[in-house]
């Protein structure tokens, strides 16, 4: 697992564009056999591909999150961090 | 008859639809079938529902068809068919299971007025499905022809995606101005009036009645009128005050150019800044504002400096979470934490002037005091830019404007954060909609205030909110003694025609009609009955 902590710069905080953006990109790493949590502690963190279970986290604009990936592919998961960076900033 | 707060200019007349109770799932229920084959029936039904709304969605308006698909989105969701095995489990079947899902997602969003709207969105979502697996219809049934007003408690996108060519108006119940049906009615051009207290009892099905968006009324009328926007008015001379354009990018700029507008009276810098990890260098902006100026219609250009802070969060301003955003560090406000942002801003517009030959001004938002004009006029005169003015969006510096004399050559007025602080009333809260509306009186009066101070000690008046866009009340600023009125592109033409419509003293008789009106409707009529 390697895990890091990302700001939530979206004007609507952890909702509608960026959760969408999230959970397609989780779907699409899941099929590849990488997990995809989030949320504000390393013990309540949720599966990224269900919209749902990221909205009722309630996390507002500006706030941090824990991104957790479950692989131990240095390069890969710095290009998914990138990757969940743009999406927790989408607008 | 009726009064709500009306979406868009527009009237219609029709006859009434009022829209039946909304389908009610049927009493929870154990099932006599076993949970797998529970799971099998709600699958197969949450696909079906998915597939007739994306079936909607691809051919809906993109405004319908977006939201169509972020609720498909929602029901795709893994979480959901993970929540209802729990009941399934317990043998609820599939109709129960689905709703209590759904209730254990929307019991955690109820409440935050953000993620709160989404309930009633999911709640919906949820009957689809039941209604699909008791095989019961889900829909509204509208007529296709003739002329209707639809009345409803509220409506759903799923709902107004169903809405057919005959649909002239909408009455709702509840809702606000940024609720999902006021937003695809605007888009639209279809009438409405939402958040109509006491619709439902005092109209009943085929009444004939005009709603009149414009005016936030319902009246009856046996009589048709021409369903139309507000008719054309004819020259009497140039526009009294000029008109110019909101921009937040080049794309803006470019579309601004094609109207009639005189130059940009709010360039947005903040699209630079958001989305990023660290501040745009100063080449990156003096590019990018130079392709502004490069696209930009003749006239001045007003660029506002980042407007930005913990309501609009940006990681490297290294300030904190605030409890009160909008009341917090923002704007101007952030000079204080690192001068290195502005003035690099500053810099980049300097040399933006040199790139496209083309004159720049500057303004600065959330400014409170004559200090505080003083340090960002005397920050960017030192720096090369000759005209310096600040945003009026505080009550307090609308009560010193006097004092400004020498400091600033230009003030213009941001209505909707004005309006904002004026009333206490948040932007953002539907529930408190009305106290916004540009056609309150106190807000009218603080504006005449405003021009008074400013015309006295020869600094110049624009408005840059929403309010310079609605064209009649864009002829009252013009009244009290506004010059320039900024709006979206879409706004630019018929702002135009008006003002070019009246004379300067015709429009200073509408506005001290308009100061007469002791409620934002009242204001509205008398302002239209003295311009005839």
């Amino acid at each position: 697992m390697i895990t890091r902590e990302l700001t939530v710069t979206a004007k609507v905080g952890l909702h509608a564009r960026p959760v969408a953006l999230l959970a397609k990109l989780a779907s699409e790493l899941n099929a590849d056999g990488i997990t995809v949590r989030i949320g504000r502690e390393a013990d309540k963190l949720v599966a990224a591909n269900s919209s749902l279970r990221m909205l009722t986290l309630k996390i507002a604009s500006g706030e941090k999150v824990l991104v957790e990936l479950g692989t131990t592919d240095q390069a890969r998961a710095e290009q998914i961090f990138q990757q969940v960076a743009e999406a927790l900033a989408a607008d | 008859m009726l009064s709500g707060i009306g979406v868009g200019d527009a009237s219609a007349w029709g006859k009434s639809f009022v829209l039946g109770p909304k389908f009610k799932a049927p009493a929870e229920a154990k099932s006599t079938s076993s949970t797998d084959q529970e799971l099998v029936r709600l699958k197969t039904a949450i696909g079906e529902v998915v597939e007739s709304l994306a079936k909607t969605a691809a051919t809906a308006d993109q405004t319908t068809g977006e939201i169509l698909n972020a609720l498909v989105a929602m029901l795709e969701d893994p979480a959901l068919v993970e929540e209802a095995l729990v009941y399934l489990a317990d043998g609820w079947n599939a109709e129960t299971s689905i709703i209590r899902a759904m209730r254990s997602f929307t019991e955690l969003l109820a409440g935050d007025d953000l993620f709160g709207e989404r309930v009633a969105d999911l709640e919906d979502l949820a009957l689809q499905v039941v209604a699909k697996l008791t095989g019961a219809e889900y829909g509204l049934k509208l007529p296709k022809q003739g002329l209707i007003v639809v009345v409803a408690e509220d409506l759903s996108p799923a709902e107004t995606a169903q809405f057919t060519d005959a649909v002239v108006a909408v009455i709702t119940e509840k809702g606000g101005p940024t609720s999902h049906t006021a937003i695809i009615c605007r888009q639209r051009n279809i009438p409405a009036l939402v958040a109509a207290k006491g619709a439902l009892a005092k109209i009943q099905s085929g009444v004939s009645l005009v709603v009149d968006a414009s005016m936030g009324q319902v009246f009856l009328s046996e009589v048709p009128i021409n369903s139309s926007a507000i008719s054309v008015r004819p020259k009497v001379g140039e526009p009294i005050a000029e008109v110019k354009g909101n921009v937040g990018s080049v794309a803006d700029a470019k579309d601004l150019a094609l109207t009639k507008a005189s130059g940009i009276g709010l360039m947005r810098t903040e699209l630079l800044f958001l989305s990023r990890s660290t501040p745009p260098s100063f080449e990156e902006q003096s590019k990018l504002y130079s392709e502004v100026l490069n696209f930009a219609p003749a006239g001045e250009v007003i660029f506002r400096t980042l407007d930005a802070g913990s309501d609009k969060p940006l990681p490297y301003l290294g300030l904190g979470n605030e409890e009160n955003p909008s009341l917090g560090v923002r704007g101007w406000r952030i000079n204080a934490n690192d001068p290195s942002i502005i003035r690099t801003q500053l810099e980049a517009l300097v040399e933006a002037e040199k790139l496209s030959n083309r004159k720049v001004s500057v303004m600065a938002p959330m400014i409170a005091t004559i200090s505080e004009a003083r340090e960002f006029a005397d920050l960017a005169r030192s720096i090369g830019i000759a005209t310096v003015g600040i945003m009026v969006e505080t009550p307090s510096i609308c009560a010193v404007i006097g004092q400004l004399q020498g400091v600033v050559d230009f003030v213009s007025i941001g209505t909707n954060d004005l309006s904002q602080y004026l009333f206490a009333a948040d932007r953002q809260n539907s529930a408190v909609a009305e106290l916004l509306n540009p056609w309150q009186p106190a807000l009218l009066s603080t504006i005449a205030s405003v021009c008074i101070q400013a015309k006295a000690v020869g600094i110049k008046v624009g408005v840059c909110g929403e309010a310079g866009a609605d064209p009649l009340l864009g002829i009252v600023l013009a009244g009290f003694g506004v010059d320039s009125v900024s709006m979206a592109s879409p706004a630019v033409a018929k702002a135009i025609e008006y003002l070019s419509s009246v004379t300067i003293d015709k429009a200073r008789e509408v506005a001290q009609a308009a100061l007469s009106g002791t409620d934002p409707q009242e204001a509205k009529s008398l302002a239209r009955a003295a311009l005839g």
